[in-house]
């Protein structure tokens, strides 16, 4: 069994990447100019010692439990990919995926040579960024809670939601062209369990700036929305989310 | 003198009066009214997007509002008076308003 962290163009790196999953050494397989970057996982070792790192390794650790080896499994993970991206390109795999063997990998390059290729195309000098939008003050917004505020400017500001309108879903986003920096965004669903507006960004480094002064001055302009951005992270959200299934 | 109603407005444009001289005052306030509530749907977005873009400071918002709040109620004033709504006073002139 392998973990995979990503998919890239090119095998190898010049600088050796950090030890992978249960400290197993990170290693390329290419086909059809493209590679999967994985690490071996010992099926005996279960599947949750398997990603947090070996028994030995959490032996002397201080959070042995099942989330601490968890979060130790997740930072190994990001580390190996971020050490891919400081090189090339890289569509990053979410944690967690497993493929058989190195025939599966090769095969799946092949098959999908074209989309893999494609969306590298993307993700080249990008990177992610994470826009949520608290609910709390979605409701604020929606209720129309002025508490506080002189008449003029609560109306104002009724007026301003009434134009933006809070979708039902994420068929929208807040606007003052928050996104207009942006390679490319997606807008999540909206559910139950989370109700929150978010949208994953990518952003061409060479934009950064620029994109985190627009979020700035969208904080400053329209605090009822309670905007926070994270980032930059590998572009999870703009690799193919196929790559995560049909490994057959 | 002609029923300026809102489909009257289209038929005008379109090369097309109909006379009503039964009611030509009530048509004629409405007319105006049109015109005016166009304008003022106008302003309001001109002045969220001034809002929005963070040129005013909070003394120039309040003043706006409160401008803007005053005239909102002037007009549902004299809708009330004129025996009007809302949709009375639609000019369906299929301004592209979100694009202004």
């Amino acid at each position: 069994m392998l973990h995979l962290y990503a998919i890239v163009e090119r095998a190898g790196t010049s600088a050796p990447l950090p030890p992978g999953l249960s400290d197993r050494p990170v290693r390329f397989v290419a086909a059809s100019d493209l590679a999967c970057v994985v690490s071996d996982i010992a099926e005996e070792d279960g599947a949750c010692v398997a990603v947090a790192g070996t028994r030995a390794d959490l032996a002397g650790r201080a959070d042995a439990s099942p989330s601490g080896m968890l979060r130790d499994g997740i930072l190994r993970h990001e580390r190996v990919i971020e050490g891919l991206m400081a090189e090339q390109a890289v569509l990053p795999s979410r944690f967690g995926t497993a493929l058989d063997d190195d025939h599966a990998c090769r095969r799946h390059l092949i098959r999908h040579r074209e989309a893999l290729l494609s969306k590298l195309r993307q993700v080249r000098d990008c990177v992610e960024f994470a826009l949520r939008f608290s609910n709390g003050c979605v409701a604020q917004e929606m209720g129309g809670a002025d508490d506080g505020l002189r008449p003029g400017t609560a109306y104002l500001r009724r007026l301003g939601h009434g134009r933006t309108g809070w979708p039902d879903a994420s068929a929208a986003f807040p606007h003052d062209d928050l996104t207009a920096r942006a390679e490319a965004h997606v807008l999540w669903p909206r559910t139950g369990t989370q109700p929150e507006l978010r949208a994953s960004v990518l952003v061409r480094n060479a934009q950064i700036v620029p994109f985190l002064r627009e979020v700035a001055g969208f904080q400053r302009r329209r605090p009822q929305f309670a905007l926070s951005c994270t980032g930059p992270w590998p572009p999870y959200s703009f690799a193919n989310p196929d790559l995560t299934g049909d490994f057959a | 003198m002609s029923d300026f109603s809102a489909d009257t407005v289209e038929n005008v444009l379109n090369g097309r009066i109909n006379l009503d001289p039964e009611n030509v005052e009530r048509s004629l306030v409405k007319l105006v009214l049109m015109v005016v509530e166009t304008i003022r749907q106008l302003v309001e977005r001109q002045a969220i997007r001034r809002v929005e873009g963070g040129t005013l400071n909070d003394e120039e918002i309040e003043r706006l509002g409160l401008a803007l709040l005053r005239l909102e109620q002037k007009m549902a004033e004299l809708r009330l008076h004129f025996g009007l709504d809302g949709e009375d006073l639609s000019l369906r002139l299929r301004i592209p308003f979100d694009e202004l």
